[in-house]
């Protein structure tokens, strides 16, 4: 109907236009309205209704209203209405509330009763006001879930997370920050965050606050944060600002993520780097000290001896001065040997004496912390690793760091040699097992290409290598470090494919009757 | 100085091989040298001397060398000679039975001291085993009934607890004691007891 119509109503006499404005108002209202009599006979229903209900006006005019109503409204309102008659107690009256209507089909739905009382012709009628509230709920459901939701998401969180005001007091506390910083929600929520800050990072705190008031967003800060029993967290955190319906800065959301194991393994594997490069220092030095103590003392050796021979010689031949001199000279040479000798065995004590830190360890541990290490920074090489460990073993009496090095050396080697080979199907097994009495074995063993007859001859003689950048002493260095040990290392020969290292240690049980 | 005995030499270093050769025959000693522990064993013939070896060689190496020397049944008292810092190899060395270890460089009078003892030692060997196998060839002269008496003497019981425990008279173990003695060309009852126990020994030593 358009303005101007609703004009010419207006303008009618009231009594002409009453009925006619009267039925107009039903069939146009979009609320359902529904008028029944002291009885509950309805007596009017309009066309939103017939929507609202799927029962058609004839179907419905002239029977009671509880047609339209699912148990137990259904059963209770004749009652309702006779108690109301009677005591004039009212339920919806004049007011209105939330109730449930049935369709025809059975179906039910909810909606907003609103009944006013009148009377026409002296008799008592009820007019009932019908909206829908079916969409409202859907809507109310769906945003119920999704908060639902967004709080399982933030309760079952392994991270911290919460909020607070600019002026840094909790409002959101959640499961994972009780069981992280040690304090319940009741305990934090209305109070001050200062209390996980450590003393000496409480200024960190107002510049977070100052920069999220500014609107900035801080990512992966890394801090430390305290727990109720005192003890520090390392924590990494990510915190934004939170914005009202105008878009003010009300608050800050902050995620914390604890970091504490992060940090100790990477400190921890930093530490062993550090270690094992000084202690492969120190080999190198050992090392050298050794070859050049080892290729000197033979020279040595000959020299004193051919001495000893010469003067032992010339003795024979009498006492004239001439003899007697050259002895005494060939005395002072062979006094002058030896004491090269003793500057090499000085340097070679001193060495070795600074390098070994035996003592009795498992041998599958360390074969596995090996790996780890032989790994990191080779991870880009695809292979497939195999761990085939005796658990059996009884413990070898070994310088751990050393011994990691020559697992870490055979290692890099397979890796390294296997990079050259096609990505499918590389593959390295490290085992133990025990290898006769008293001793264990440990192979470390690739599909790589494998070595020429040529290079396994001369394997463990320094500067052998197969690498391009390779300097050829590693080998050499895991074969000293081994046979102070008192164990062995070879190649395995007829290995179908590859290359396979074997090293023997003696059991601790074993070795330590010889050190 | 007994003119048989040899001194033999195993070092792969040439060097060291020829000067300890050169050393001891300036001493007087008759040498011959090798380059690996194997050349050695190829070549063994039984004679009297000793074997000095270094530890460390390709190939076998002197602890197994000793170890296939013990396995061979080569009586021959064994010197090791060491590098520096190879304390715990020749430890190992002397509780397999090596006699000496040197430390490279030696001085002269180490290594002829080493090599004289070891002689002495051989030879004192010998000695024993030559008194043990005469012993031997004694006792084998002996009846079974004899070897129970002798068993019964050395086991220090008198003539009448012997004659008790084989069930004969004290009469007839005189008997058989006299024939004893004569057969053993024992002077004394502590004479018989020495031969028998030398015999033992070598029984004892070859198992």
């Amino acid at each position: 109907m358009n303005p101007r119509e609703w004009c010419a109503i207006a303008a009618m006499p009231v009594n002409a236009t009453s009925n006619s404005l009267f039925n107009v108002l039903i069939a146009t209202a979009v609320d359902g309205i529904v008028v029944i009599d002291a009885h509950g006979m309805v007596q009017t229903y309009s066309p939103a209704c017939e929507r609202l209900f799927g029962y058609s006006a004839d179907e419905v005019i002239g029977r009671n209203i509880k047609l339209l109503m699912p148990p137990p409204f259904h059963d209770g309102h004749d009652g309702y209405l006779a108690s109301y008659r009677c005591t004039g107690e009212r339920r919806i009256i004049g007011i209105g509330r939330e109730v449930v209507g049935r369709r025809k089909d059975q179906t039910t739905f909810p909606m907003y009763l609103s009944v006013g009382e009148g009377e026409v012709g002296g008799q008592p009628i009820f007019v009932g006001i019908i909206h829908d509230l079916s969409r409202l709920h859907a809507l109310e459901r769906k945003h119920e879930r999704s908060d639902r939701l967004l709080a399982n998401i933030v309760e079952s969180s392994d991270d911290v997370i919460l909020s607070k005001t600019l002026g840094g007091v909790v409002m959101s506390w959640n499961a994972a920050a009780e069981r992280i910083l040690g304090y319940t929600a009741n305990e934090m929520i209305g109070n001050p965050i200062s209390v996980i800050i450590p003393p000496d990072r409480l200024s960190e705190e107002d510049d977070i606050l100052r920069r999220v008031r500014a609107g900035e967003r801080i990512t992966n800060y890394e801090t430390v944060r305290r727990h109720k029993d005192g003890h520090d967290i390392i924590v990494s955190l990510s915190v934004s600002p939170v914005r009202d319906a105008d878009g003010t800065i009300v608050g800050a959301s902050k995620i914390a993520r604890d970091v504490t194991e992060q940090h100790k393994a990477k400190t921890k594997a930093a530490e062993l780097q550090v270690e094992l490069l000084h202690v492969s220092r120190l080999s190198a030095m050992g090392q050298m000290t050794a070859a050049i103590a080892h290729e000197v003392n033979q020279p040595l050796t000959a020299i004193a001896n051919y001495i000893s021979a010469a003067r032992r010689t010339i003795s024979s031949l009498g006492d004239d001065a001439t003899a007697v001199r050259a002895r005494e000279l060939m005395e002072k040479a062979s006094e002058q040997t030896l004491r090269a000798g003793a500057i090499i065995r000085n340097l070679r004590d001193f060495v070795e004496k600074r390098e070994s830190r035996h003592a009795p360890h498992d041998i599958n541990k360390i074969v596995a912390e090996a790996v780890a290490l032989g790994l990191a920074g080779v991870a880009h090489i695809d292979v497939n690793i195999r761990l085939d460990l005796d658990s059996t073993l009884a413990p070898v009496l070994i310088d751990k760091i050393q011994i990691q090095q020559v697992l870490l050396n055979l290692v890099r080697n397979s890796i390294e040699a296997m990079a050259a080979t096609k990505e499918q199907g590389r593959e390295l097994v490290l085992s133990t097992a025990s290898d006769g009495p008293g001793f264990v074995a440990m192979t470390v063993a690739d599909n790589g290409p494998g070595l020429s007859d040529e290079v396994a001859a001369r394997l463990f003689q320094p500067f052998t290598t197969t690498k391009e950048q390779g300097m050829g002493i590693g080998l050499n260095i895991c074969h000293s470090i081994v046979e102070d040990h008192g164990g062995r290392i070879w190649l395995l020969p007829d290995v179908r494919k590859g290359a396979a290292f074997r090293v023997r240690l003696p059991l601790a049980s074993q070795a330590e009757g010889s050190t | 100085m007994s003119t048989e005995d040899v001194i033999f030499v195993i070092d792969d270093d040439p060097g060291v091989r020829e000067s300890i050769r050169a050393l001891l025959e300036s001493a007087g000693y008759k040498v011959r040298d090798f380059a690996s522990a194997n050349a050695f064993l190829a070549d063994w013939l039984p004679r009297s001397g000793c074997l000095i070896s270094d530890i460390r060689m390709p190939g076998m190496d002197g602890l197994e060398l000793q170890e296939e020397v013990a396995r061979r049944g080569i009586a021959i008292p064994v010197i090791i000679m060491t590098g520096h810092g190879d304390v715990p190899l020749a430890v190992r060395a002397m509780k397999a039975g090596a006699m000496d270890f040197l430390e490279k460089p030696f001085d002269d009078e180490a290594l002829l001291g080493s090599v004289r003892r070891a002689l002495e030692l051989g030879r004192q060997k010998q000695d024993q085993m030559a008194v043990a196998r005469a012993a031997q060839n004694l006792l084998a002269l002996l009846t079974p009934r004899e070897r129970h008496v002798l068993d019964q003497l050395v086991a220090g019981r008198s003539n009448k607890v012997a004659a008790y425990e084989l069930g004969i008279s004290p009469r007839t173990i005189e008997i058989h004691r006299a024939r004893i003695m004569d057969k053993m060309n024992a002077r004394s009852l502590s004479d018989l007891v020495r031969t028998a126990l030398a015999a033992e020994r070598m029984a004892g030593g070859a198992a």
